[in-house]
């Protein structure tokens, strides 16, 4: 099970909650509408950290963090962190199950928060940054649809809190 | 007769918030400038179009306080920074400035914005606010 222990253990907790999170309207997790590959990295779904294969194809994701200061807050043990989600399909005529995810991704970001011993992560806003992505010119590939999505988090990591006195 | 200033001190914050907010803009557009000088890939296709392009909205308060956007008009830029299918290339391609940037020069940001503030307010060329919140301080 991954913990705070590391920067890695953050990523693969927000990772395993956006694959494994189920709508109380049902609908299927992000994991099986993201679809999964054979074998590696995206074998329980295809949200890659940090980024995709490059013979990717169907719907696939890409998680990272893209800001969390290291010098924290709140005596310095905590951090204020933002991860990058962007979900992609093709063609474009899936754009409408890739906004039907990003709506998933709001919901299971919606207040949650994991907790344990020596360390926490609590979801905090889920902002849609611009939302889709507008393909409308070349040389971007039109036919490719992309929604980004922006997950802001605080974190009090095991590997910070063990030096709290 | 008892007058409050309090109008006029509240619209001289307003203002500086204003200036500061224009000097912290034109910190982060002046990098990000200079990030896209040598264009996304290798420089060969640069025409300045990227480069001109980068500019600022004017300051405005809401409900949340004084903000400033900066930007462009150009949607190759948004391309780049966020990913795209690239035609030429065949494959996805992603060359970020605009974020890493932003992160990069916040303090240098906010240094402006503090020093620009202070001095509209009266804190004078040569007086401690003016200089506490200077990357250029000398202390």
């Amino acid at each position: 099970m991954a913990n705070t222990g590391s920067w890695g253990g953050v990523e693969q907790l927000i990772r395993q909650r956006l694959l494994t999170f189920v709508s109380s309207t049902g609908g299927g997790t992000l994991a099986q509408r993201l679809g999964s590959t054979s074998s590696g990295s995206g074998a329980d779904g295809k949200l890659f950290l940090d980024q995709a294969p490059d013979n990717v194809t169907g719907f696939w994701a890409v998680l990272r963090i893209i800001t969390a200061p290291p010098n924290g807050a709140d005596g310095r043990l905590m951090i204020k962190g933002t991860a990058e989600l962007m979900i992609h399909g093709k063609p474009r005529a899936v754009a409408s199950t890739v906004k039907g995810m990003a709506t998933l991704v709001s919901e299971a970001w919606l207040e949650w928060s994991h907790t344990e011993v020596g360390g926490h992560l609590s979801a905090m806003d889920a902002t849609p940054s611009p939302g889709l992505v507008p393909y409308t010119a070349d040389p971007a590939d039109r036919e490719l649809v992309t929604y980004r999505m922006l997950l802001d988090f605080r974190c009090t990591p095991q590997f910070l809190l063990k030096y709290a006195a | 007769m008892y007058k409050s200033n309090l109008p006029q001190v509240e619209s001289r914050m307003r203002a500086a918030s204003f200036a500061g907010l224009e000097a912290a803009a034109a910190v982060y557009e002046n990098a990000v400038k200079d990030e896209l000088r040598g264009g996304y890939t290798s420089g060969d296709f640069v025409t300045g179009q990227s480069v001109s392009a980068v500019a600022h909205s004017e300051p405005e308060m809401d409900s949340d306080g004084a903000f400033i956007l900066v930007g462009t008009s150009l949607l190759h830029n948004l391309y780049w920074e966020l990913g795209h299918q690239n035609l030429f290339t065949r494959r996805f391609e992603r060359v970020e400035k605009w974020v890493p940037t932003f992160y990069r020069t916040r303090e240098q940001q906010l240094a402006a914005f503090q020093r620009v503030y202070l001095r509209f307010m009266g804190g004078g060329a040569g007086g401690f606010g003016s200089r506490a919140a200077s990357l250029r301080s000398p202390r």
